[in-house]
Order: structure tokens, then sequence, then C-alpha cells
């Protein structure tokens, strides 16, 4: 078939349009603006955070050179005291949040937690003031009859005894006067709540925040309790791709626990462990000690308090040559010297927000 | 001169290209994307007529087919190479599972999951003798984990005599306790695809066990990517059965996308409700499966929940979407 000349041209037209219009379509799609949401902020900061500590603080490697820290943006202005009602500042540390200050959206993620958690935590106070009958915060919500959820409670007998009465209530009467204050403190907050806890915490430790991506890392479940529905499901994979490494940066930028935790993370769960994420980077024992180590060299006694941390020790380190365990002290020694580690924090009243509890809890072993 | 045509053509492509894709309401484009692929069975029901009153049961059955497609679609969860246990009998029921025995997996998670429970008894005893306190309070909770640790156990804790209770009790728990010898928990993900081989090859108390029980460990996530794969996967092993229909799946199905949790409805005393949270509610799926388990031969009790939910979700529907409802068919 012979096209006319005009015909042919009509086609060339058409086929340079749809060219066009393939090309535009490209162009749009590669230089999309990003958007302003926390989640995605995130996402650009944990690509720069990765980059930057890729080959090094990934502990894959015995290698003991120096590594670079993932340093997190320095914060200039104070973070509103814990009294304060949140209402007062909300709006304020919504906007250092959303700029990028992991610290202001770590604050705000802990202070909306704990509204959202107001009435589980009033539903504990019933529970202990009826006696312990109920079926505690979470309502039972757990896998029940899957392995892994412990044995029996054995507090039978004790129900019966006067001074386990009494001290219950006196638990029960310190919650609850810690209920009425985050009630106070919560107040106005459900009207004006614009953003999800969850993703706040997360956009947090993607900022560099050490506390949040501890805090992140290892408590998924409780910035998204809805366990199983599909908001949890997209939730979890991300969580799973982004925990360890998370927990490698809140090392990285100076939080001692976070050593507890890759030590644990390198040492095979057993049936005893009360850590979860034992086991979660396999069996290393030479990343278990030498994680360990700075452990100990950071927080020292309460590790050893708790017990069992010179048995771990002792237990690992059997498992490992003399030059292995020579390299894993050097290994420690330079990063004690080229991370500043912070002070295990005092505890006290302002103490009490679920960042803060993670952070204490992670410290022993 | 001859090229300008053609350069306006290509100039004005661009622009219509890129203006079109830039400025596209970027959620039609994302909800588009859910549907195709990441929402699970539950999410599945966003396509509802509840929130689209335009579409009509054709849809949803063809929803239903698309289900049964990505259910097809699902990897098997993967199967660590096997390794010596701290049993031989379980290396064994291992094998003969992995050749396509669902039987064998089914006693292999029964079998396990039995030791893990005389495990976590053990690990807390602080006595050598007989029943121990542990195992007497374990095997007295109402806790289906531990009442499952031998038929005869009802039996035995119905005995009125309290030294031959504990008689009979102490010699059960040495039993117990010389199967489990040198128990070692196994990794979650040889649980996990044990027990989905059982539900998707076994009996009907392999399946159900599968979806009422899931092989999950409680809280965090040892086991996080088997949550994951149970929560897409359950929906539509569900959604499947009652297709083809399955009164029961029926009336799961009608239950989890009524309710989040069995504590939202405390006088109806469910069971926890898993499938429920995976599925997201949605009203009208709610009613159609409810009122098709009604029309067929409905078990009194389950009757009388489903009557329940039907009027608690019915008030939030029109009486027009109510009549096609009651008339629904998948």
């Amino acid at each position: 078939m012979v096209l006319s000349r005009s015909a042919a041209s009509v086609l060339l037209l058409a086929a340079c349009f749809a060219t066009g219009i393939a090309g535009g379509h490209w162009i749009a799609l590669h230089t999309a603006a990003p958007s302003a949401s926390p989640a995605n902020a995130g996402d650009a900061a944990v690509a720069t955070s990765v980059a930057e500590s890729a080959g090094t603080a990934d502990p894959t490697s015995t290698n003991t050179a120096a590594t670079a820290a993932v340093t997190a943006p320095a914060r200039t202005l104070p973070l509103p005291p814990r009294s304060e009602p949140i209402a007062a500042y909300y709006d304020e540390l919504l906007a250092q949040a959303r700029a990028g200050d992991g610290a202001a959206g770590r604050r705000l993620a802990d202070d909306l937690y704990e509204c959202a958690n107001h009435s589980r935590r009033l539903d504990a106070v019933e529970n202990l003031l009826d006696g312990g009958r109920g079926r505690g915060m979470r309502g039972g919500g757990g896998f029940a009859p899957a392995p892994g959820s412990g044995g029996p409670r054995s507090d039978g007998p004790r129900r019966n005894d006067p001074s386990f009465a009494e001290r219950r209530l006196e638990v029960a009467e310190r919650e609850l006067q810690r209920v009425q204050e985050t009630e106070k403190r919560c107040a106005g907050i459900e009207a004006r709540q614009q953003v999800d806890p969850a993703e706040l915490i997360r956009a947090a430790a993607l900022a560099g925040d050490a506390q949040a991506q501890l805090c992140y890392a290892l408590t998924p479940n409780d910035w998204k309790p809805d366990v199983l529905s599909p908001d949890w499901v997209q939730w979890s994979e991300r969580w799973n791709q982004e925990s360890p490494q998370m927990i490698r940066q809140a090392f990285e930028n100076g939080l001692p626990e976070a050593a507890v935790v890759l030590s644990q993370m390198y040492t095979p769960w057993q049936p005893r462990d009360a850590r979860p994420w034992n086991g979660r980077l396999g069996d290393d024992p030479y990343w278990a000690y030498a994680y360990n180590l700075v452990a100990q060299q950071w927080l020292g006694s309460p590790m050893q308090q708790r017990g069992g941390g010179n048995d771990f020790v002792a237990r690992t380190a059997a498992r490992l040559s003399s030059s292995q365990i020579a390299q894993a002290e050097a290994w420690a020694a330079a990063a004690g010297q080229r991370i500043r580690f912070q002070p295990r924090p005092a505890p006290g009243p302002g103490m009490d927000s679920i960042c803060d509890r993670v952070r204490r809890a992670a410290g022993f072993r | 001169m001859r090229a300008l045509p053609a350069a306006i053509a290509v100039l004005l492509g661009l622009a219509c290209g890129y203006a079109y894709t830039r400025y596209t309401a970027p959620g039609d484009r994302g909800q588009a994307a859910t549907g195709a692929s990441d929402s699970p069975a539950g999410n599945a029901s966003a396509d509802s007529a509840t929130r689209t009153p335009r579409r009509g049961p054709r849809t949803i059955a063809s929803a239903a087919s698309d289900s049964a497609a990505r259910l097809r679609e699902l990897p098997q969860p993967p199967l660590p190479p096997a390794t010596a246990s701290w049993s031989p009998l379980q290396d064994s029921l291992r094998r003969r599972a992995e050749a396509g025995d669902a039987a064998a997996a089914a006693e292999w998670l029964q079998r396990d999951s039995r030791c893990y429970s005389m495990n976590a008894i053990s690990l807390r005893d602080d006595s050598t003798e007989l029943p121990t306190r542990n195992f007497v309070q374990a095997v007295s909770s109402a806790s289906p984990r531990f009442q499952s640790l031998d038929p005869g156990l009802p039996e035995l804790a119905a005995i009125a005599d309290e030294d031959e209770r504990r008689k009979a009790l102490g010699s059960l728990q040495q039993r117990l306790r010389d199967e489990c010898r040198d128990y070692a928990p196994q990794p979650p993900s040889v649980r996990y695809a044990l027990a989905e081989m059982a539900a998707r090859l076994g009996s009907d108390k392999d399946f159900w066990r599968f979806i009422n029980e899931p092989p999950l460990v409680a809280n965090y996530s040892r086991d996080v990517e088997q949550a994951i794969d149970w929560a897409r996967r359950a929906p539509l092993m569900v959604q499947e059965r009652a297709r083809s229909g399955d009164a029961d799946a029926a009336y799961a199905l009608g239950l989890a996308y009524a309710i989040d949790n069995a504590r939202e409805m405390p006088d109806l005393r469910l069971p926890p409700q898993y499938l429920a949270a995976a599925i997201g509610n949605d009203p009208l799926q709610a009613y159609r499966w409810l009122n098709l388990y009604l029309r067929g031969n409905a078990d009194p009790d389950r009757a009388a929940v489903a009557q329940q939910l039907i009027a608690r979700v019915g008030a939030q529907l029109s009486a027009e979407q109510r009549a096609q409802a009651q008339q629904w068919s998948p």
C-alpha cells in the first residue's frame, strides 16, 4: 500500500506527538517533587544515612578500621518540659519535625503515643484494682496457642497474701496518678492530631535521632498495635528491612544501649531469652562479644547486676580464638574512641515515655 | 523548515504527557495500584459496593476470583534445609511432610507444640516432685494450648479424689517429659511452612487450625515474615473456601468483615479473631456473607452470633443495600 504524501505527513506528526507524550510522561515521573510527608522525608534521610554508613557501620567483617559515624543533625532548640500540656507546643514541634528535626519528631511521637495509650493504661489500672483477673493491657491480643508466649502465671497463691494486695494497690494508685497527669497533658490533642505517631517515630529515626532509631527498631508493634491488619503488614515489611540498620545507626550515633541490642542480635535465641530480637542477625560470637565489650565499657554495672553479663562473656569468649578476642577488644577500643557515647540517663519523672523506657530496658542483658 | 511541524508535535506531546502524569490525582493512581497488587483480601473489600455503590455483585465475584488467583500466585512459605533436630521422630515426620504427607506435617506440629508447652512449664518448675505446681496450674487453666497437651487430660483433671488425680497427673507429666526430653525449639519458619502445608493439603481441622490458631509467636517479631505472610494468605484461603460453598468459611468471613477483634463484642464470648484482625471492616460484605451463612444449614450458636452481627452492620446500610445483600451469592 502506498500512502499519499499528506497521509504520511500526518502519520509522522502523530508519531512525533506520541513520542512527545511518552517523553513527557517519563520526565514527569523522574522529576516528581518530593512529597512533604514525614515518611517520604524519612526515606530520603535513610537513603543518605545508609549510603554514608555503607560498609562501615555494618559489622559483617572483622575490620577494625575506624568507621564513619552517622551524625544526627544538631539540635539547637531545647525540647519543652514534659510537664507542659502537649497542645501548648504541638504545632511548633510538628513544624520542627517536618523540617527534619529528629529529636522534635521523637518527642512528639512519644507524646502522641502516650495520649493514644491513655485508655489502655486506665484499663491496666482497673485490672490491677480488680486483682489481676482481667486480661491485661492488650486484652489477650497475642497469638494464644503458639509457642513462645511463656508459661502459666504463677502468682495464684500470692493473691491471698495481704501484703501482696497492698503492694498492688500502691502500684495501682501510682499508675492512676500518672494516668490522670497524662489526661491533663493530652487535653485537646485528639481534635487536632493529624499525624500518625508511628510514622512520626519512623521519620525521626530516619532523620538520625539515635533514641528514635532504637525506639522504632525495638517496639514495632507498640507503634502499630493493630497486628495483622493491612496497615500493619505494610508497616512491618518496611520495619523488617530497616530495623537492623537502625540499631547500627543508633550505635554509631552514640547510644551504648544499642551495643547491648546488637550483641543480643548476634546471639542465638533460646527459650529463656526475654529478648525476642536475639539471633536476628544470626549466630556470630565474634560480634556478640565485640559489641558486648562496648556495652560493658559504657554501661558497666547494670548489665552485671542483672546477672548473665559475665556468664555471657565467658560463654562467648570460649567460642573464640585468642587472636579473635584480641581483635574484638581492639575493635571495641576503637569504637569507644571513634564514637562519642551518651551517658546513661538518670531515671526520674522526666524518663517515663515509651522511648525512654525502651532505652532503659535495652541497656540490660 | 520541514522539521518544524514534527518538532512542534514532539513538544506538544511532551507537554501533554508531562501535564497528564504530574497533575492527575496521585490518590487515584495509588488506589489503583493498591487494589491491583498490595491489598490483602480484607482490603479487596475496598472495591465493594459499600464504598463504591455503583458496583454490583458481578464486581464482587470477579474480585473474589482475583483473590483465588492471588492465592495461587503467593509463593509457598520457604522451608529451610533440614538438619538433625532434637528428635529423630520429628526429623522423619518432616521428611514425610516435605514429600507431601499432610498428616505427617500435622503430627510434627502437634508434637512440636506439645513439647514447646512442656518446655515452657519445665523452665519455671521449682520442684522435682511430680506433678509440679506449674504443671497442675497449666492443665487446670482454660488455655487451649495446655488443654491440648494430651487428649485424656479433661478426664484426668475431673478425677474427684485428689491423691488419685495427682498421681494420674504425675504420670502424665512424666510421660510428656520423656517424650520431650532434649526438646529444642525449631525455627519459626519451619513451624510456619509445615502448618501452611498441613492447611493446604490436609484435613478441615488442619485448615481451621491454621486460620484460628496462627502458628506465630506473640508480639515483637521473631517471625515477622511469617506473620506478614499469614496476614496476606489466610484471608485469601478463607475467601476461596467460602466461594466454593463452605458454610464455615462464609461465617468466618462475615465475622471478620464485621469486627476487628473479639473484644468489640464481649457478650458474644468469641474466641480470639485473628482473621478479623487481618481483614478490614466492611459492613456490606459482612452482611452478605452472614446472610449467606444463615440461608444454609447454620449451627444454632453461630446463627445467633450471625443475627446479632447482621443487626449491627445492617444499621450502617441502606434498605436497598440490605435487600440486595440478602439475595447475594458469590
